[in-house]
Order: C-alpha cells, then sequence, then structure tokens
C-alpha cells in the first residue's frame, strides 16, 4: 500500500491545498468502510484521490 | 441507462459490468459494458473515442513497457474518468495528461442524463423521485458540500421522508441482482446514502 506520507509530501511539493479525510464507502446493504481520500484543486479541476491496498485511483 | 461513452482499459471494471474484451491496445485489453454492447450507438461511441484519445492513453505508459502495469488502468463513464495507479510519483505526470484528455471526451461525449421513467420504479419509491435530482449526489465531496449549506429543517425533512424507504430502496437495488443498476436505480443508491449519512449525524 502506498503510504498516507508519501500522498502528503507530493501535494505539500506541489503547494496545493488539500483536504484528507477517511470517508465511508457504502455498498449495497449500506454496510461502510473507511478508505483514505485526499481532495485539492488543481489546474482549475478537482480531483480525489482514494488509497487502496494495491493501487491509487484518481 | 443512456450513456454516451462507457470503457476500462487494462482491468476490467465490475461494478458497472464493463468486462467484456473489445480490442487490444499497445498489448493491453479494452473491455466495453457487456449491458451496453447490443446498443449500436454505444458501440460507435466507445470506438471512436478510444480513437480520439489513444495518444493520450499512450502517454500514460509511465513504465515504458506495457500500457498500464498489474492494478494499473483507466475507466471512463460518461464524463467521469478514473485512473488507477501504482506509483504516488506518477501522480501529476497522470492528472496533466488527463487534463489534456478530459476536454476532448467532454465535448464529444456529453453526459446525456435519463428522464427516470416512473413505471420502471417501485410504486412505493415513485414520490421520491422528485427528490432524486437535488439530492442523489453520488460525489462524496458534493454530497458534503450540499449538505453543509442546506438548512437544518429541509434536511430533518429530507430525513423523515427518505428513512422510511430505506428497505424498500434496498430491496430495489437488490432487485438487481448480478445486473448492473440503471441510472434511476444508481440515484436511489446515492439518496439513501445521503439520508445514512445524516442519520450517523444526528
Amino acid at each position: 500500500m502506498v503510504p498516507l506520507s508519501d500522498i502528503k509530501n507530493i501535494l505539500k511539493e506541489a503547494k496545493i491545498k488539500y483536504s484528507h479525510s477517511q470517508v465511508t464507502c457504502y455498498d449495497r446493504n449500506f454496510r461502510g468502510a473507511a478508505e483514505d481520500m485526499f481532495v485539492f484543486k488543481y489546474k482549475d479541476r478537482r480531483f480525489h484521490i482514494y488509497l487502496y491496498d494495491d493501487y491509487i485511483c484518481i | 441507462m443512456k450513456t454516451s461513452v462507457a470503457f476500462a482499459v487494462n482491468m476490467p471494471e465490475k461494478e458497472c459490468g464493463i468486462n467484456i474484451k473489445y480490442c487490444r491496445l499497445s498489448n493491453t485489453n479494452i473491455y466495453i459494458s457487456s449491458y451496453l454492447s447490443p446498443d449500436k450507438v454505444y458501440m460507435e461511441n466507445v470506438g471512436k473515442c478510444i480513437e480520439m484519445i489513444k495518444e493520450y492513453l499512450l502517454r500514460f505508459d509511465f513504465q515504458r513497457s506495457f500500457l498500464f502495469g498489474a492494478n494499473g488502468g483507466l475507466f471512463v463513464f460518461c464524463n467521469c474518468v478514473e485512473l488507477a495507479l501504482r506509483e504516488s510519483s506518477e501522480i501529476f505526470p497522470a492528472i496533466d495528461i488527463l487534463l489534456e484528455m478530459l476536454p476532448v471526451i467532454e465535448e464529444n461525449f456529453p453526459d446525456k442524463p435519463d428522464d427516470i421513467d416512473a413505471d420502471a420504479i417501485p410504486e412505493e419509491l415513485r414520490d421520491l423521485i422528485p427528490l432524486l435530482n437535488e439530492w442523489a449526489i453520488s460525489d462524496d465531496q458534493e454530497r458534503e458540500e450540499k449538505v453543509d449549506k442546506a438548512a437544518k429543517a429541509t434536511l430533518t425533512r429530507l430525513v423523515n421522508r427518505v428513512a422510511p424507504k430505506l428497505d424498500a430502496i434496498n430491496k430495489y437495488l437488490d432487485s438487481f441482482g448480478d445486473e448492473p443498476l440503471s441510472e434511476a436505480a444508481t440515484m436511489f443508491a446515492s439518496l439513501a446514502e445521503l439520508v445514512c449519512e445524516l442519520q450517523l449525524r444526528k
């Protein structure tokens, strides 16, 4: 898993303000699971980064 | 479901049923929707979109060996693009390519929201249809912003109206079994998600 600190460092180095939170994702039965999510604006677009076990999703 | 384009590059997308191998591009599989593949317009749009963004896709070849490595890929659904990467160092190079690619998709394949067919919705849920356009928000952040701006009384009314029907919504969503959810069902799922979150805030 990509360490959280890696993502934080990359965003800080790019001087981008971001929010980091643990979000609750729901399946069809509305059972929750927590995932790390970063939200930031870059060049007038908003991006989300989710961290999964074996990849990063933008 | 009406959508102008949906496909996955390198790995199938299970939740939306984008799991049929369509072609190979630079040793990478392109997958299309099993649900939409009978639709001629959909097939034409997929082919056209891949052709238009092919050069951008090739630029995601950060590993210099094939288009995407294991657990890497791209998923295009309407105007939503998701990119799976293995290395954090690839984030900004990938975003820069996405920023060039997105306008091509948005301009040529705009979202086409469905008019909800009330007859296809269970009778006990039909009175919630007017809420969907405003409150069925799939994006976590957008949902949070909407809730933060809303009056407490409005949110209370929303919870009081939807919460008693969560079981019915669940039953409706389960009725799809392994088939992909319709656009209307996806909206009901987002509405239910919002109401569950509001209940947790109490």
